[in-house]
C-alpha cells in the first residue's frame, strides 16, 4: 500500500503532513466563516483518535485529518469577528482618529506611509489597522502616538489589483488618505523592534550621507527593502520594465544574494562549512539590521532556505524545506498567502533552488568569475517562475521585462555586496573613505539608467485582454513541460 | 622531477578578481567625468542655471563660473535630491549657498531634506516664518545646520566672482514676522553676469511686482512668478522688463490650472520664448557673459 511506503520514510511523512497543513490554509478562504471552535473540536477529537488507534496507517490518516482541521482552525480563528466594530466601519465624514504607529514609517518622495494600531475613531476603540498617508512633515517615527482629523475610507481594488486583499493580508482594514492637523506624541519607551529599527535607520542615514539620490534610496532599498523614496517617474519606469520586484525587501533579492555569495565563497579556500556559517551569519545580521519587519524576516528565511539546501546537498529534501518554510509562515500569518510580496518571494526562491543548476548548464559560455554565471542563471530561473504571478496580479506584461531583468537582475547581488562593503569601510574609517562607495554608485547608476532608458520605450508595457487566463495558461505550459521532461526520460 | 609549484599568491583567480575590481573603479570614474559634461579646470567655466523639474513648486540650481554652487528653493518634496545627485559629482556633499525665498511648502520642503543631506555654508532668507509643519521643520533644520544664516532685503548685493545678485524685494527683512500669506514677502533678485540678466521673482504677486519692476529695466530671462498663476506676471512687470525668455516651473496636470492661459498669452505678446518644466523637463541656461543659451536638458534621474 502506498501509505505504508510513505510511513517508512520519515522525510515523506513530514512532507505529506506539511502539505496537508498548507492545503488546509489554502482552502481557508473558501470555508464559510463558521465558528472556529468547531474546527478546534474536530482537531482535538481526531488527534485523540490518532493516539488510541492501533493500526499505524489509520493512526496516520487520523493525524492528517487533525492537521487539516487545525489549518482550518488557524485560518478562521485569525479572521476578525464582525461583531467587534472595525476601523472599516467608521463613518465617511471627517472624524478625530488616534492610534499608535505599529510598524516602520516609509518615507516616500512626497508623503509618509504610516500604519496605525490600537486605533480609536471618535474616541471609540476599533479593531484592525489603519493605513495613513501623511505629508512629509511633521515627521513620524515608529512607536509614536498620533492624533489627527481624517475621513476613514475602505480600500478598493484598482486596475484589477486586489488592493483591499493585499492590505488585509497585513491586517490593514481601512485607509486615511488625507489626514489633517496631525499631532505627534513621541514614544516614551523604545521597544526591541524599535531599537532594531533605530539601527537600520542609522545605517540608511549613513548611506544617505555618502551617496546622492536616487542611488541612496535604490541601494538602501536593495539591502533593507522599501526603495519607497524613489520618484514616481522612476517607479513608473520600474513598473514598465517589470523590475519593481527588486525594490521590495523580498526573498527574491536575498535568495539571489545568498546563492551568488555562497557559490562564490565555496570556490574560495575558506571551506564549505565555514562558508555556509558565514552566509547564515550574514543573513541573520541582515535581518536584524533591516529592522526585522515581517517582510524582512520572510526574506531572511528564504535566504536561509538557500543555505540549507546547499548544506543538506540532497535535492530530494528541497521540497521539504520549502514546505516547512511555507507552513511556518502560514502558522504565523494565515493570510500571508494573499500577499503578493510573499508569493513573489516564495515562488522566486523555489524557482532559484529548482532550476538554477539546470539553467546554468546551458549558459556555459558565460564566465563564472565572482559566480556571475550562477547569478545570471538564478535570475533567469526566478524571472520564468514569477511570470504567472505578475500576470495574475498586475494584468500587464512588460515586453522588455525579460531583457531588462536579464541585464539588471544579475547585478543585484553585486550592488548589494558593494554597498555593504562601502558602508562598512565608511563606518570604520569615516568620511575620508567615501571613495569606497563609488563602485556601488557606478553600478546603481548603470542599473537605474538601463531601467529609465527601457522604461521610456513607448511600447514597453502591454495589457493583454485576459491576463488572468493567460497566467493560468502559463502555469499549464510550465506543468506540461515539467511532466514531459519527467516522463520523456 | 617535481612540477614547479604555482606561486601561492598569484593565481589566475586573483588576477581576474583584481581586474574586475579595478575595472569597476575605472568605470565609475570615467562614467562621472563623461556624464558631468564638466569642462576641464583649465578652460573657461560658464554660468549655469538649472530650472529643475521637481513638480509643482520651484527649485533652481546655479553653478557660478568660479565654481560656487547655489540652490534657490527646494520644491515641494524630496525630488530635488535626485536632481542634485545628477548635477553634482557623487562625492560632492556640500553646497555653498541655499536661498529660501519664502517658507511655503512648495518652495521650502526640498530645502529641509537638502539641509539634512548636504553641508551648507550660507543660508539666505528674508527672516519670515510660517506656523506650518513645513515652516517649523525648516526652522529646526536651519538652526541645527552649522551654516551662516543671513537675512537679506531690498538693496543688498551678493557678489560671487563676476556675478552679482541684487535683492529687489522684500523692502525690509522680516525677522519674527509670521504673516498668513507669504507670497508677497518672498525674495526677488536680479542676477547679472556680463550681458546676461535673469530675474528671479519667487511667488510675488501683481501689487508687489509693480513696485520692484521699475528698478529692473530690460532683462534676458524671467523666472515667471508663482508658477504662471493669474495673480502675477502683470503688464506692470512685463512692459519695463521685456524678457526674451520666460521660464515656468510647475507640475504636470497640476490641480491649480497653472499656467493660466492669460499669462501665456501675455508672455507671447511680449515675444518671450516660453520654457516649462511640465513640458520640457529640466531646463538649462548657460552663459559665458554674453547672450545666454537656454535648452531643455533632461537630467538622467
Amino acid at each position: 500500500m502506498r501509505l505504508r511506503e510513505i510511513l517508512q520514510s520519515p522525510s515523506k511523512t513530514l512532507a505529506i503532513s506539511l502539505a496537508v497543513f498548507c492545503f488546509g490554509i489554502v482552502l481557508g478562504p473558501l470555508v464559510p466563516p463558521v465558528a472556529w471552535e468547531m474546527f478546534l473540536t474536530i482537531t482535538v477529537i481526531t488527534m485523540a483518535l490518532a493516539f488510541f488507534l492501533r493500526n499505524k496507517e489509520q493512526r496516520f490518516t487520523s493525524a492528517l485529518i487533525a492537521i487539516f482541521f487545525f489549518a482550518l482552525f488557524r485560518f478562521t480563528s485569525a479572521i476578525t469577528p464582525s461583531i467587534i466594530p472595525s476601523v472599516a466601519d467608521a463613518s465617511s465624514s471627517q472624524t478625530r482618529v488616534s492610534g499608535i504607529v505599529s510598524s516602520e514609517v516609509e518615507r516616500r518622495v512626497s508623503s509618509q506611509r504610516i500604519v496605525l494600531d490600537d486605533v480609536f475613531v471618535a474616541d471609540e476603540p476599533r479593531a484592525g489597522k489603519l493605513l495613513v498617508w501623511a505629508p512629509l512633515y511633521p515627521e513620524v517615527l515608529f512607536g509614536d502616538a498620533l492624533v489627527f482629523n481624517c475621513r476613514v475610507e475602505k480600500p478598493e481594488p484598482f486596475e484589477g489589483f486586489a488592493y483591499d486583499k493585499h492590505l488585509a493580508s497585513q491586517g490593514i482594514l481601512a485607509v486615511c488618505p488625507r489626514p489633517e492637523y496631525i499631532d505627534v506624541h513621541s514614544a516614551e519607551s523604545v521597544s526591541f523592534l524599535g531599537s532594531l529599527l533605530l539601527l537600520k535607520t542609522a545605517a540608511v542615514h549613513r548611506l544617505q550621507m555618502i551617496l546622492p539620490e536616487p542611488h541612496a534610496s535604490f541601494l538602501s532599498g536593495l539591502l533593507f527593502g522599501g526603495s519607497s523614496s524613489l520618484s514616481n517617474d522612476m517607479k513608473d519606469d520600474f513598473a514598465a520594465t517589470g523590475t519593481s520586484h527588486i525594490l521590495a525587501a523580498s526573498g527574491f533579492n536575498v535568495s539571489l544574494f545568498s546563492l551568488t555569495f555562497l557559490s562564490w565563497i565555496l570556490t574560495t579556500r575558506i571551506g564549505r562549512k565555514r562558508g555556509l556559517i558565514l552566509t547564515t551569519m550574514l543573513i541573520v545580521g541582515y535581518v536584524l539590521m533591516a529592522g526585522a519587519t515581517p517582510a524582512v524576516v520572510r526574506a531572511g528565511i528564504m535566504g536561509v532556505v538557500v543555505v540549507l539546501s546547499k548544506w543538506i546537498s540532497r535535492k530530494a529534501f528541497i521540497p521539504n524545506v520549502l514546505l516547512l518554510t511555507a507552513s511556518v509562515m502560514f502558522l504565523l500569518n494565515p493570510f500571508v498567502l494573499s500577499d503578493v510580496g510573499f508569493q513573489l518571494s516564495f515562488v522566486a526562491t523555489a524557482g532559484i533552488l529548482a532550476l538554477t543548476d539546470r539553467v546554468s548548464k546551458h549558459l556555459a559560455f558565460i564566465p563564472n568569475t565572482f559566480a556571475f554565471r550562477t547569478s545570471f542563471a538564478a535570475s533567469l530561473s526566478a524571472i520564468i517562475v514569477t511570470l504567472p504571478i505578475l500576470l495574475w496580479h498586475f494584468g500587464s506584461v512588460s515586453l522588455v521585462a525579460p531583457f531588462v531583468n536579464l541585464l539588471v537582475l544579475p547585478l543585484v547581488p553585486y550592488a548589494m555586496w558593494l554597498t555593504l562593503i562601502g558602508l562598512g569601510v565608511v563606518i570604520t574609517f569615516g568620511a575620508i573613505a567615501q571613495i569606497s562607495i563609488l563602485p556601488a554608485w557606478a553600478l546603481s547608476w548603470l542599473m537605474l539608467w538601463l531601467i529609465s532608458i527601457f522604461g521610456a520605450i513607448p511600447f514597453a508595457f502591454v495589457e493583454p485582454a485576459h491576463a488572468q487566463i493567460l497566467a493560468v495558461l502559463t502555469v499549464g505550459v510550465f506543468v506540461a513541460f515539467l511532466i514531459h521532461r519527467r516522463y520523456a526520460r | 622531477m617535481r612540477a614547479k609549484p604555482r606561486h601561492p599568491y598569484i593565481n589566475s583567480d586573483k588576477i581576474s578578481i583584481a581586474l574586475v575590481i579595478s575595472l569597476i573603479f575605472l568605470f565609475s570614474i570615467v562614467q562621472w567625468t563623461f556624464l558631468s559634461a564638466q569642462s576641464w579646470p583649465l578652460s573657461e567655466q560658464p554660468l549655469k542655471i538649472w530650472m529643475l523639474d521637481i513638480g509643482q513648486g520651484d527649485a533652481l540650481f546655479i553653478e557660478f563660473p568660479t565654481g560656487e554652487q547655489m540652490l534657490v528653493d527646494g520644491g515641494p518634496d524630496d525630488s530635488v535630491l535626485a536632481k542634485l545627485g545628477s548635477v553634482l559629482p557623487p562625492w560632492d556633499r556640500t553646497l555653498d549657498v541655499v536661498l529660501a525665498t519664502h517658507p511655503d511648502a512648495d518652495h521650502v520642503s526640498g530645502i529641509i531634506s537638502v539641509l539634512d543631506r548636504y553641508d551648507v555654508s550660507t543660508i539666505y532668507e528674508s527672516g519670515v516664518g510660517a506656523h506650518t509643519p513645513f515652516g517649523q521643520a525648516y526652522e529646526e533644520r536651519r538652526d541645527s545646520e552649522q551654516a551662516q544664516v543671513v537675512e537679506i532685503s531690498q538693496g543688498d548685493v551678493i557678489t560671487i566672482g563676476e556675478v552679482t545678485l541684487t535683492v529687489l524685494w522684500p523692502e525690509q527683512t522680516q525677522e519674527g514676522q509670521y504673516p498668513a500669506k507669504r507670497n508677497n514677502v518672498s525674495i526677488v533678485f536680479l542676477l547679472e553676469y556680463g550681458e546676461t540678466s535673469v530675474l528671479f521673482t519667487a511667488d510675488t504677486e501683481q501689487e508687489v511686482e509693480d513696485e520692484y519692476a521699475l528698478q529692473v529695466g530690460d532683462i534676458d530671462v524671467l523666472k515667471v512668478s508663482h508658477h504662471g498663476s493669474l495673480t502675477s506676471t502683470s503688464w506692470g512687470l512685463l512692459k519695463p522688463t521685456d524678457p526674451e525668455v520666460a521660464l515656468i516651473s510647475l507640475g504636470k496636470d497640476n490641480s491649480y490650472g497653472h499656467p493660466h492661459p492669460v499669462i501665456l498669452d501675455r508672455l507671447n505678446q511680449v515675444g518671450a520664448k516660453i520654457f516649462r518644466t511640465d513640458l520640457d523637463g529640466d531646463i538649462l541656461l548657460t552663459s559665458f557673459g554674453g547672450e545666454p543659451t537656454i535648452e531643455s536638458h533632461p537630467l538622467p534621474f
